[in-house]
């Protein structure tokens, strides 16, 4: 089953993504000045300055170019939150992956690249209690848990592998020999971040499913009431 | 303002919720909400529920008088 392009969901979650754009620049920015502050170098603030340039030039190009500015229309807010939300996530990853990247290979200057935790985690942990909250988080019915859960549990493996071999990896080589030991770790790391993953997010899907049909059976009384007040009238 | 018309087309149709949510390719709560009259779905979903029940946009979604 192919997975769903809900119009209603994708509206809902652009405007609310629109806004974490915002607060991702505003971390961003000051991340930037207080390392600057603190005598960082230009190495320690290489993806800093990307990250904005990404943020700040993407969205002059784009709401130049799609004619956005100052965008009140109904319509045209859809499209500029719509474009806030693409580069969000591009944000998003290049501040993950940039950030795993630089730990990696520059290690002894851990600490100027630790705030990019906050910079990306911040607005994710927003976006994600917001959802739940107001049901966006969902399979959208039973036919389609079915098939989420399928994709959900590629996607875990994929994700335990990655995790086991990145974190336990370095424990299956010791002075330049293969440690079978090691293999143990890797297989223990990934199955123990898959679990706690897929548990996780299945539980947090539940909850979106219950908030969703609540909002439904809500809307639904409003309406019912709405519609016995107007009887009353006439 | 409910939409009933779209709710009775749907049943002589034989669909639940979750059916046509199905064949629209949206949630279950979506289909919901619009029968409630919570959401205006676009031009674009409207067509697509009316080519699903067999209807017109008129049909379904102009308001009676």
């Amino acid at each position: 089953m192919r997975k769903i392009v809900d119009e209603r969901l994708a509206r809902e979650t652009n405007a609310m993504t629109a806004r974490m754009y915002w607060l991702m620049l505003a971390l961003q920015l000051s991340v930037l000045i207080v390392k600057l502050v603190l005598g960082a170098g230009l190495m320690q603030c290489i993806l800093d300055l990307l990250v904005l340039a990404v943020g700040l030039g993407g969205m002059a190009i784009l709401r130049t170019a799609k004619g956005l500015w100052g965008a009140k229309d109904e319509v045209l807010r859809e499209i500029d939150d719509a474009c806030l939300t693409k580069l969000f996530m591009a944000m998003f990853w290049l501040l993950v992956f940039g950030e795993f990247l630089l730990a990696f290979s520059d290690g002894r200057n851990l600490w100027w690249y630790a705030p990019y935790v906050l910079v990306w985690g911040l607005p994710a942990v927003v976006i994600t209690v917001k959802s739940l909250r107001q049901g966006l988080l969902l399979w959208g019915g039973r036919q389609q848990e079915k098939a989420g859960k399928a994709r959900l549990l590629k996607g875990t493996v994929l994700g335990a592998v990655f995790f086991g071999v990145v974190i336990g990896g370095p424990s299956c080589f010791k002075d330049g020999s293969f440690q079978p030991s090691g293999l143990v770790q890797v297989l223990m790391m990934g199955a123990v971040w898959g679990t706690l993953f897929y548990v996780m997010f299945s539980a947090m899907m539940k909850r979106g499913e219950k908030a969703a049909d609540q909002a439904v059976a809500e809307a639904e009384t409003r309406m019912d009431d709405a519609g016995e007040d107007a009887a009353d009238e006439e | 303002m409910k939409n009933k018309r779209m709710k009775i087309a749907r049943i002589e149709k034989d669909l639940s919720q979750e059916q046509l949510a199905v064949l629209l390719g949206v949630t279950r709560q979506t289909i919901g909400l619009i029968e409630s009259g919570s959401y205006n779905p676009t031009l674009k979903l409207c067509i697509a529920i009316c080519k699903a029940l067999d209807k017109t946009l008129d049909e379904l979604f102009w308001p009676e008088e």
